[in-house]
């Protein structure tokens, strides 16, 4: 029983990381656009992919796919705003009429990685895997490197937004447009900003992710439901928040294998979520307003 | 030929299920995200009611299409309270929690492998087996829930529905208990959704959770926004189309392996490019048409076109008694104190004002007053009753209903309709008695088509019955809004700047109204106004408010010949 659960919750750090890091990737474009971007799983697959290809079948460093991954996260995310979501804007299309475009544009995405690629894994190649050990429990450099990531990753989020003049617009538009204005920069700007930092967040998750299991068409749809699901949990307004929820998430999904089996997963963060929804609907750490 | 039926059970079966998510989409403006879900929980309980009880198959879509409903609308009850968004994070949630159990629950759906050999349905000794047979089935299951669709979108229920997809907070502040409404219509989408799905488990005699994953979902909602969201025979067309179109990709050869990621494709761009170009999908709502067989030919029920009942005598009629009292109520947002220790009384049958400069707390006292922000502290007393801390529909019910400053009209909705949803106690927003009590509904429903036509009249928009809402004029919609409030019948209104942002020839015709609708109908009346000649010309006594406190009480001409008051209201220094 104790090999069970410090391997467990080890493995309840790990993916409790990850998890933050897809809350704030996603948390930071819903907070400040409110647009429920579901082309958010695109953006992952797509990543994972560009990883697993140019590193097995172009023979590239790794490093070099992470960053390629990360561009191609990024371009995705911010051609999506700039080409549909802007023309919705101009269009004063509804918060459905949005989603709706987003969702179809991510099946059409997906339908052509079927199409393309079909389903057959890829795995991504040369990142040094290591076995390591805590005691007892068992974990690869991959999962450290998991670790490390997010939570440098999550922090310079925190302090950009907190310190730089940018992240100031950031956190007022959303909040107060006027602000932002005085502030120099334009609304469209600040989305492109936002879209950036938060395909590019998740592009890295999803090299990550590639790293540890491998690229398959379906690979963003549980990533991007934990992150909407940390960040409605956590509190739409709260960027730590976010955070925070994704470690909640990660630690309930994993610590509660203890007591069911592992397919029960995904029941455990839905049921989370029901609880907190019921109990406290605007999430874990918002402070209520008004 | 058996190819040509197998595809058209397939359009059939497919079109209930967009019929019925466009129940929930299009007529109540929600989104699903697990409508494939609720066809499999059908799929499921017929084929295992089948096989291990081998009851006949109607016995089983009923219990198939009870328990979808319980399952939608329980689903539906907790996310409803929390804002729209929610209820996308919670159905695509219910999808992957829902499939994951069918692909892993082994001792109910026996998993990835799914339930094979179900027996297929039997009625009056023919055996539904093959396309041919089993076509005429499925055209007389189409036939009913289509009926059924029609049944409920073309009632008082439905009109409730396009009213809470218009404008939720102001279809409760017509007495509607929107999220009663919303529960409902999410369980009967979820419960024709398992009709659908149990057809279906029935017709290819096998079910497997891979007929329900998240991709079939989103399918479900290409179809019902292809075909026309809140068009009934937008389903029929979209499932047509989106069925039709890759089935011919089969005739291409070499086409066949792609099939499944070509579909995704299609759809996916599909769905895109509507929301772009063409929203409205192929089949456009038609809104307003539905009543038109009544107006025109029916008589107003009186000469000048008013039914004047005297609806404030529903209280106790002594004019010494105030009818609403406001008790020290406060309310502060923050650090800012937005109300503070208001009292106030309204007499009955009069036209009370309440005035200040702009900020002051009177659009708060509404609010506080009708539900939509609860008191820190105070009470608010109808006829003697608390009505202090309740949900707005039921603070109409206890007879007070508001108009809002911007209007809040039910944009997509006629006139005439409009009006006619405002009527408290409608039998056919009752679905027992839509479908068991016909008459006594259509009944209602007559006599309160020509009431809302009295209104309309009195109002002076009659010839505008059948118009939509949004094409009216800024005056024209502020006129349609006061004969929606009066179609509430309740004995006092109150009113948020009913002749803001309008020319003088309007507000002349809006103070007539008023004047007219307090005096003959013995109606109370709270009147928030900006403009002080409507206020002398309307109102007898007035509150003067200022930074959420009542500094005065009096005739409006004295009010403002106060000096101190004036320089407050206008902000002389």
């Amino acid at each position: 029983m104790y090999v069970l659960i410090s391997q467990l919750l080890l493995n309840g750090i790990v993916t409790a990381s990850l998890y933050a890091l897809y809350g704030v990737s996603w948390g930071i474009i819903y907070r400040t656009t409110r647009i429920f971007h579901f082309s958010h799983h695109l953006i992952f697959a797509l990543a994972g992919y560009t990883a697993a290809l140019v590193t097995t079948e172009l023979g590239l460093h790794y490093l070099l796919g992470l960053l390629l991954a990360t561009a191609v996260a990024i371009a995705l995310g911010c051609s999506i705003d700039a080409f549909l979501y802007r023309t919705l804007r101009r269009l004063q299309a509804t918060q459905t009429t949005t989603f709706l475009a987003s969702m179809g544009f991510a099946t059409a995405g997906i339908g052509l990685i079927f199409l393309i690629l079909r389903s057959n894994p890829r795995p991504l190649t040369g990142f040094p895997v290591v076995m390591l050990s805590i005691g007892p429990a068992n974990f690869t450099t991959v999962d450290l490197i998991m670790i490390i990531v997010s939570w440098v990753l999550i922090a310079g989020l925190l302090i950009f937004l907190s310190r730089s003049r940018y992240g100031k617009a950031i956190r007022a538009v959303g909040s107060n447009m006027d602000m932002a204005k005085n502030l120099g920069i334009s609304s469209d700007r600040v989305y492109t900003v936002v879209f950036a930092i938060g395909s590019g967040l998740f592009g890295v998750a999803a090299f990550l992710y590639t790293a540890k299991n491998c690229a398959v068409p379906m690979m963003g749809m549980l990533p991007f439901f934990m992150s909407f699901t940390a960040v409605f949990l956590g509190g739409v307004t709260n960027i730590a928040g976010h955070a925070v929820a994704g470690v909640v998430l990660g630690l309930a999904e994993t610590l509660g294998m203890i007591i069911l089996p592992g397919e029960y997963k995904i029941m455990i963060v839905f049921g989370l979520l029901l609880v907190v929804i019921i109990l406290k609907p605007e999430g874990l750490l918002s402070r209520k307003r008004g | 030929m058996e190819y040509i039926y197998h595809i058209i059970i397939f359009i059939l079966l497919y079109s209930i299920l967009v019929q019925s998510l466009n129940l929930i989409m299009g007529y109540a403006g929600m989104v699903s995200m697990c409508h494939a879900i609720f066809s499999g929980i059908g799929a499921y309980t017929a084929a295992l009611i089948s096989i291990h009880l081998g009851y006949n198959f109607i016995f089983a879509m009923a219990v198939a299409f009870v328990l979808a409903a319980v399952t939608g609308g329980l689903l539906a009850t907790p996310f409803l309270r929390v804002r729209d968004e929610y209820l996308i994070v919670f159905t695509i949630g219910f999808q992957m929690v829902m499939y994951e159990f069918m692909l892993t629950a082994r001792g109910i759906t026996e998993g990835q492998g799914g339930i094979p050999g179900i027996p297929p349905p039997q009625l009056f000794g023919i055996e539904f087996v093959n396309p041919l047979t089993f076509l005429p089935l499925v055209v007389v299951i189409t036939s009913i829930c289509f009926a059924f669709s029609w049944r409920i979108i073309h009632s008082p229920f439905g009109r409730v529905l396009k009213a809470i997809r218009e404008d939720e907070s102001a279809c409760r502040a017509l007495g509607k208990n929107s999220l009663k409404f919303r529960v409902i219509v999410f369980g009967l989408g979820g419960g024709l959704a398992a009709i659908a799905g149990s057809t279906l488990a029935y017709y290819v005699t096998f079910v497997s959770p891979f007929t329900f994953v998240v991709d079939v979902s989103i399918f479900i909602i290409v179809m019902v926004v292809l075909g026309g969201l809140a068009n009934f025979w937008g389903p029929l067309v979209g499932a047509a189309i989106l069925v039709g179109l890759p089935e011919a990709l089969r005739f291409i050869p070499g086409a066949a392996g792609v099939i499944d990621a070509v579909r995704e494709i299609l759809y996916g761009f599909i769905l895109m490019l509507l929301m772009l170009f063409r929203p409205q999908g192929i089949l456009p709502e038609r809104a307003g048409r539905i009543l038109a067989k009544f107006s025109g030919n029916e008589k107003p029920l009186q000469e000048d076109g008013f039914e004047i009942e005297a609806i404030g005598e529903r209280y106790s009629s002594d004019p010494k008694k105030s009818v609403v009292e406001l008790k020290d109520l406060s309310k502060s947002f923050g650090g800012l104190e937005a109300v503070k220790d208001v009292s106030l009384s309204l007499p009955y049958g009069e036209i009370t004002g309440l005035i200040g400069p702009n900020g002051c707390g009177k659009t708060t006292i509404f609010n506080l007053i009708t539900g939509y922000l609860t008191p820190d502290k105070g009470r608010v007393l109808v006829d003697g009753q608390e009505i202090t801390n309740q949900a707005p529909y039921r603070i109409v019910k206890a007879g007070l209903a508001r108009s809002w400053q911007d209007v809040r009209i039910f944009n997509g909705m006629s006139v005439l309709e409009n009006v006619m949803v405002a009527f408290q106690e409608q039998a056919g927003e009752n679905l027992a008695l839509l479908f068991f009590s016909p008459r006594r509904v259509a009944e209602k429903e007559r006599r309160n088509c020509q009431k809302a036509i009295s209104y309309l009249n009195l109002v002076g928009l009659a010839e505008k019955a059948n118009e939509l809402a949004m094409n009216l004029s800024t005056a024209e919609q502020k006129l349609a809004a006061i004969a929606r409030l009066l179609a509430t019948e309740c004995p006092v209104l109150l009113l948020d700047e009913p002749t803001s942002a309008l020319d003088v020839d309007s507000v002349e015709r809006i103070i007539k109204l008023i004047k007219r609708v307090a005096e003959q109908t013995r109606r109370t009346v709270l009147l928030v106004e900006h403009n002080l000649d409507v206020v002398r010309g309307l109102v007898r006594k007035a509150y003067f408010m200022s930074e959420g406190k009542v500094l005065a009480y009096g005739e409006p001409s004295e009010l403002m010949a106060n000096p101190k008051l004036a320089e407050v209201y206008f902000g002389i220094d």
